[in-house]
């Protein structure tokens, strides 16, 4: 073997790439030739001290969702004896694999960054519990029967109505239904909170509820698919229901999800009956944000073309003009220190007196990424919310939500494609800024991400 | 837990519904892995979340691996793609914000500087915790594809063919992206003052 061969072979020969016979080639051709032996000698020394960087550990916490995701892969594998199902995990929208998976998935990669999985999986239900509220809110009480019109059903139109439950206080009564909807994450059988629970949204301090929040938006997912029961005691399905498997979803109608027919259909358990009674009853020290009840008005025969929704259209394509042309204040701030269910990126489109007129938030985990575009009118009240992103399994969302100068819902759309992904229907009001904000969001630890 | 099988067997076995098979990958290649997101990506925050999605990737792309295929070079393909991808959108996110007016925090610091100042595992030593931090900067001085060929090579332990397939270039350019690597890392650590007798004494 000549010089300019064996050179170019001592790196192969480092890394025990050449086979023995090459390798007894080069060796030869080094005993007699310093110089590549020399650069034998410099290569070996670089990757010795470069070999005494110690390897990276990655947290434990991530192990165990892969483990409990891949196993209900397999599972729906053998179960499917054997035939290979294209994008078997994803397909299945809203079963037991999917909720349990993703949910599993989003709670763990909150928690990897906060405690251990463990105390994650322990604490969780209970921390959770708060999100009783976010049913409560997405639920309104129906002021007469669920309606038996699929489409009525079909489209969640929650905030038309009382979202005054929403943000007071659950009742202590509807908290152990909470906890029940994330039953089926990871496989185990959730515990029912303390009745107390539901009011530590509230009253925790502000890193708290940011993390409550965080976990509240997984919970949303695992509500989604399961029966959001605000309807509490006695009504609701008992224990061993586990979230996607339930057979009786009452038609809680703000959570109804689209495209699901069961959703319309008065279910097995007693929906109308205790979503109906919490009309009335509870009224509660309600939010002085919290808007007024109003009777639906719209339908899904004709709200597009309605004098409400045309007025809210007219106000966001005033402020996409002035956008393009340049003529509002554009400000934005990325988040990289934030939270990973927090915002990553705030930009604000100023309008009169430094309110935002247009508000854009980029927000995302692991699993999914969301925009947040939030409109304002010239009040400084939230018109118009269009949130869009997609998930990892591929799926893309689109959701509308428009609303009246009062912060009243008028109607909320859903539109998902390529995939499912249990995306809230009806979309939690925590999520949304009602009034317009100013330059203060764009600051992180000081609010940012908390509400 | 151990075994010997193949990489390519244990996958076979994932794909027939056996979910030890994939506990066995993962134990044999989540480490490595990630490894390879810290040391591209720069920031162990976005390893996680890289890692995690590569291997639930792995998950659900399962039923389309094809048996022939290798499965560290799949697995690290994966890896590298959503690595780009992120790199890609963060890149994006970047210019946008050029229009943005300057971070009142003046929180942005030059890469190097955010690495060597990392936060470092617990060490075993005072002299590796000192070495450490220029271990950490000889390797994040290097260009781009060339510290991607190294990790790949030295750390992840791939073969230059299949760092070939994985970067997408021809193995020769692998092959000389490893040499420039490794001159490039000789020079640093010289500059550093970091020789491989020192590395040697900081061993445990």
């Amino acid at each position: 073997m000549n010089h300019q061969d064996a050179r170019e072979k001592l790196l192969d020969l480092a890394y025990g790439e050449l086979s023995r016979r090459e390798a007894a080639e080069v060796e030869a051709h080094l005993a007699g030739c310093p110089e590549c032996r020399a650069e034998r000698d410099r290569i070996a020394a670089t990757r010795a001290a470069m070999r005494r960087l110690e390897p990276e550990v990655p947290p434990a916490a991530g192990e165990r969702i892969l483990l409990a995701a891949a196993r209900q892969a397999a599972d729906r594998q053998r179960e499917r004896s054997g035939v290979l199902v294209p994008r078997w995990v994803w397909r299945v929208s809203f079963t037991t694999v999917l909720v349990a998976v993703v949910g599993a998935v989003t709670l763990q990669i909150v928690g990897m960054r906060e405690r251990t999985v463990r105390e994650e999986l322990r604490g969780a239900p209970e921390r959770a519990a708060p999100t009783a509220e976010a049913p409560a809110a997405q639920a309104p009480a129906l002021p007469g029967p669920v309606p038996a019109r699929p489409e009525e059903a079909k489209l969640a139109k929650s905030a038309e109505r009382p979202a005054a439950p929403a943000r007071k206080e659950a009742p202590p009564a509807a908290a152990p239904e909470a906890p029940q909807a994330m039953a089926k994450r990871d496989g185990e059988k959730a515990r029912p909170a303390p009745a107390a629970a539901p009011a530590v949204a509230e009253q925790a301090p502000p890193a708290e509820r940011s993390l409550a929040q965080a976990r509240a938006k997984v919970a949303d997912q695992a509500v989604g698919a399961a029966p959001p029961a605000p309807a509490a005691a006695g009504a609701a399905p008992s224990a061993d229901v586990t979230a996607g498997e339930s057979p009786a979803r009452p038609a809680a109608k703000g959570e109804a999800k689209l495209g699901s027919a069961e959703s319309a259909a008065p279910g097995t358990g007693s929906p109308a009956g205790p979503v109906a009674s919490l009309a009335a009853p509870e009224p509660g020290p309600s939010r002085a944000a919290a808007p007024v009840a109003k009777e639906p008005r719209l339908t899904a025969r004709d709200w597009k073309g309605s004098p409400e929704i045309e007025a809210v259209r007219g106000i966001v394509r005033a402020v996409d003009r002035k956008v393009r042309a340049g003529k509002l204040q554009m400000s934005a701030r990325p988040f990289q220190a934030c939270g990973p269910l927090e915002d990553a990126e705030r930009r604000i489109y100023a309008g009169s007196g430094g309110r935002a007129a247009k508000f854009v938030r980029q927000a995302g985990g692991a699993e999914a990424a969301l925009t947040f575009e939030e409109y304002y009118d010239d009040a400084g009240r939230l018109r118009y919310v269009f949130i869009h992103g997609g998930a990892v399994n591929g799926a893309l969302l689109e959701h509308r939500i428009w609303l009246d100068p009062e912060g009243n819902r008028l109607w909320e759309e859903q539109k998902l494609r390529r995939g499912s992904y249990p995306f809230p229907a009806a979309w939690p009001e925590r999520d949304l800024w009602l009034a317009a904000p100013g330059a203060e969001v764009l600051g992180c630890g000081n609010g940012a991400g908390i509400r | 837990m151990q075994t010997d099988e193949s990489d390519e067997r244990l996958m076979a076995r994932f794909q027939g519904g056996d979910a030890s098979a994939f506990e066995a990958l993962l134990h044999r290649h989540r480490g490595p892995v990630y490894n390879f997101l810290v040391r591209t990506t720069r920031d162990r925050g976005r390893a996680e979340d890289l890692l995690q999605e590569t291997w639930l990737k792995v998950v659900t792309a399962a039923p389309r691996w094809e048996k022939r295929a290798r499965f560290t070079t799949w697995l690290y393909t994966i890896a590298r793609n959503l690595s780009v991808d992120e790199a890609r959108r963060a890149a994006l996110r970047g210019a946008e914000r050029l229009e943005a007016p300057a971070d009142p925090a003046g929180e942005r610091r030059p890469l190097l500087e955010t690495v060597a100042s990392d936060d470092p595992l617990p060490d075993r030593s005072a002299e590796s915790a000192m070495l450490r931090p220029r271990l950490q900067a000889a390797l994040a001085s290097l260009p781009e594809e060339q510290r991607e060929v190294f990790v790949l090579r030295e750390y992840a332990g791939l073969p230059f063919q299949e760092i070939a397939a994985v970067t997408g270039v021809p193995e020769n350019t692998v092959k000389s992206r490893m040499r420039y690597a490794l001159d490039g890392l000789r020079r640093r650590l010289e500059e550093m003052g970091v020789t491989a007798e020192a590395a040697e004494v900081a061993a445990p």
